[in-house]
């Protein structure tokens, strides 16, 4: 489930990068060889960018990519390995649970009722922050699996 | 004052880097638990995911995962070596040659991709076993290498500066990257000074002079890859493309550069997409929880009262800028770049331009500042990669890295007092007053 998860994932950010770069190609060539400046590439690239950058954290959480600080003396961290992992699953899960899930469905919420719509493309704002919390279940997922791994490992 | 505000963001972020929780969510996090205990519940969770949402929706962001993936592809080795050849035929026969090559490499490829890991891991990688074949020390070499990637922060185009200018609420991205030029080389020149001394001192061997044909063919081999540096900075100077649109620019070209050169085929383009998909979205979740953070900080008004610490110490400028330099430099040791740009420039840019500083000369003064912690542990992404493309353990290279890092702070305090070597050039193209 995990790895058809990644592979969705990392595909979706792969479209969405993609989309950034042709919206931003398309505005320089239509600005110079059409004379007729794009009006909407502009906001096509930023709402991608929130999507990719929110996606991708998440894609690179369950990865582990995300760069952490080694403080503590290495014998200390490797002693008590199961204890800093979870510590620091759960951590994330926190941080994803509540700032992006709760945070983000009330951001959402508050965006749809108040209907926010983008200023050229004309679409609900409330649509473009739902990868917040979208962001913030996969974190969340991600975050747990890797916890359940955890303590599974420490009792086998 | 609002002492346990600031008492719980500073205790809580410690403690969540202290236990291994990723920079970026350790930012978050501390700054979740300090707004829930000043605001209810709700309004804070649902501030700091807008304040994440809208820190992204920025078109001049989007230059950043353009920029990297420029580097990636620059990365598969066509550009870097038909650089160091160029820089062999100029500085090859100087004392101190191949630690020559690797800085002015390291120069130039920063002044054509804006990314001091790739500069690091592209020129590192074909310069370190050269100047091993040579006799030059393998630590020296990775300290040179590592050193002097880190000019390509300064010498533009630059992340780190697009990130200084959100930060710093629009400063002209045009005039920040000129004004990167003349405290780059001047860094450069610093390495190269110390460089020389050190390989007269250990008799390193240098190269022959090459033939004038030779020069024009090597000249001419790396051109295309230089062209690079024409159209990116010429159309943002020229006002001809915006930041973002010169970074499309860069990866298209670099592209068909690739393709030229054959280091890249069409199958090789997705891994290449995933892969600065990860690196992208490692900057922008930082990105978008320190300017969370940098909300929360706001609203408990802490810039204010470090503001009034700092003046509380001294109101003479020169007090506050050797002040808020080692400051900085102590964050750089303990804060990867991105988040260090995004959590001070609130705090210190007002200081220095109620001093009546240039916002383009601190915002230069702090990346030169950030660039000496990317080159020490334990945060040093620069020196992560510099050692494991060089094959060594980060204690080996600490030590050949110390009197480069003397020149680069003697460096930093020129920049920092003598604001024309950073501005004149800025001004010299009208893009500031």
């Amino acid at each position: 489930m995990r790895k058809t998860i990644d592979s969705i994932l990392g595909r979706l950010c792969l479209v969405l990068l993609s989309v950034m770069l042709l919206a931003v190609v398309w505005q320089v060539f239509a600005r110079f060889i059409l004379q007729s400046p794009s009006t909407v590439t502009d906001e096509i690239s930023s709402f991608s960018l929130i999507w990719v950058g929110l996606l991708g954290a998440a894609y690179a959480t369950g990865q582990h990519l995300h760069l952490a600080i080694d403080l503590l003396p290495e014998k200390m961290v490797a002693k008590n390995v199961k204890l800093f992992d979870g510590f620091v699953q759960l951590s994330i899960f926190t941080f994803g649970f509540f700032v992006m899930i709760i945070g983000g469905l009330r951001l959402c919420q508050l965006s749809f009722q108040f209907e926010q719509k983008s200023a050229s493309l004309g679409i609900p704002l409330g649509f473009v922050y739902i990868v917040v919390p979208l962001a913030g279940i996969l974190i969340c997922y991600f975050s747990l699996d890797t916890l359940i791994k955890t303590v599974k490992s420490t009792k086998a | 004052m609002n002492y346990i505000e600031i008492l719980i963001l500073v205790l809580s972020f410690l403690v969540f880097l202290t236990f291994r929780v990723p920079i970026a969510y350790a930012i978050g996090l501390a700054g979740f638990v300090t707004l829930v205990y000043s605001m209810p519940f709700s309004p804070s969770v649902t501030t700091l995911a807008q304040r994440m949402a809208t820190s992204l929706d920025s078109f001049t962001l989007s230059a950043i995962p353009f920029f990297i993936l420029a580097g990636q592809i620059m990365n598969r080795g066509g550009i870097a070596v038909r650089l160091i050849n160029f820089a062999k035929a100029i500085v090859g026969p100087l004392p101190g040659g191949l630690a020559f090559v690797n800085i002015i490499s390291c120069m130039l490829f920063g002044a054509i991709s804006g990314s001091a890991v790739a500069a690091a891991s592209a020129i590192g990688g074909f310069m370190n076993p050269m100047m091993e074949k040579d006799g030059y020390s393998k630590p020296f070499s990775a300290a040179v290498n590592i050193t002097s990637a880190t000019t390509g922060l300064i010498i533009p185009p630059s992340n780190v500066l697009i990130v200084y200018s959100l930060a710093s609420g629009g400063v002209s991205i045009a005039a920040l990257f000129i004004a990167g030029y003349v405290p780059g080389l001047l860094l450069g020149l610093a390495l190269m000074i110390v460089a020389a001394i050190y390989s007269i001192i250990k008799k390193y061997p240098t190269d022959k002079l090459v033939s004038v044909k030779v020069f024009f063919k090597r000249f001419f081999d790396a051109l295309p890859s230089l062209m690079l540096l024409v159209v990116v900075i010429g159309g943002i100077v020229g006002g001809i493309f915006t930041a973002t649109e010169a970074s499309g620019v860069a990866v298209i070209y670099t592209l068909i550069l690739g393709f030229a050169y054959k280091e890249i085929k069409l199958k090789d383009l997705s891994p290449i997409l995933l892969e600065t998909i990860k690196t992208s979205s490692i900057v922008l979740l930082l990105i978008a929880t320190s300017i969370a953070m940098s909300w929360v900080m706001s609203y408990e008004n802490i810039p204010q009262e470090i503001s009034n610490a700092l003046l509380g110490i001294s109101d003479n400028p020169i007090v506050i800028l050797i002040l808020i330099n080692l400051i900085l430099l102590f964050v750089g040791i303990f804060m990867d770049m991105t988040p260090a740009v995004l959590i001070f420039t609130p705090i210190f840019l007002p200081i220095v331009t109620a001093m009546g500083m240039d916002p383009v000369h601190f915002g230069i003064i702090m990346i030169m500042n950030l660039c000496i912690g990317l080159c020490t542990p334990p945060v040093g992404s620069v020196l992560f990669v510099g050692c494991s493309v060089a094959d060594l353990k980060i204690q080996k290279v600490i030590r050949p890295m110390l009197p480069l890092f003397l020149a680069m702070i003697a460096v930093l305090v020129m920049v920092t007092y003598f604001e024309d070597i950073t501005l004149w050039l800025p001004r010299a193209f009208d893009l500031m007053d």
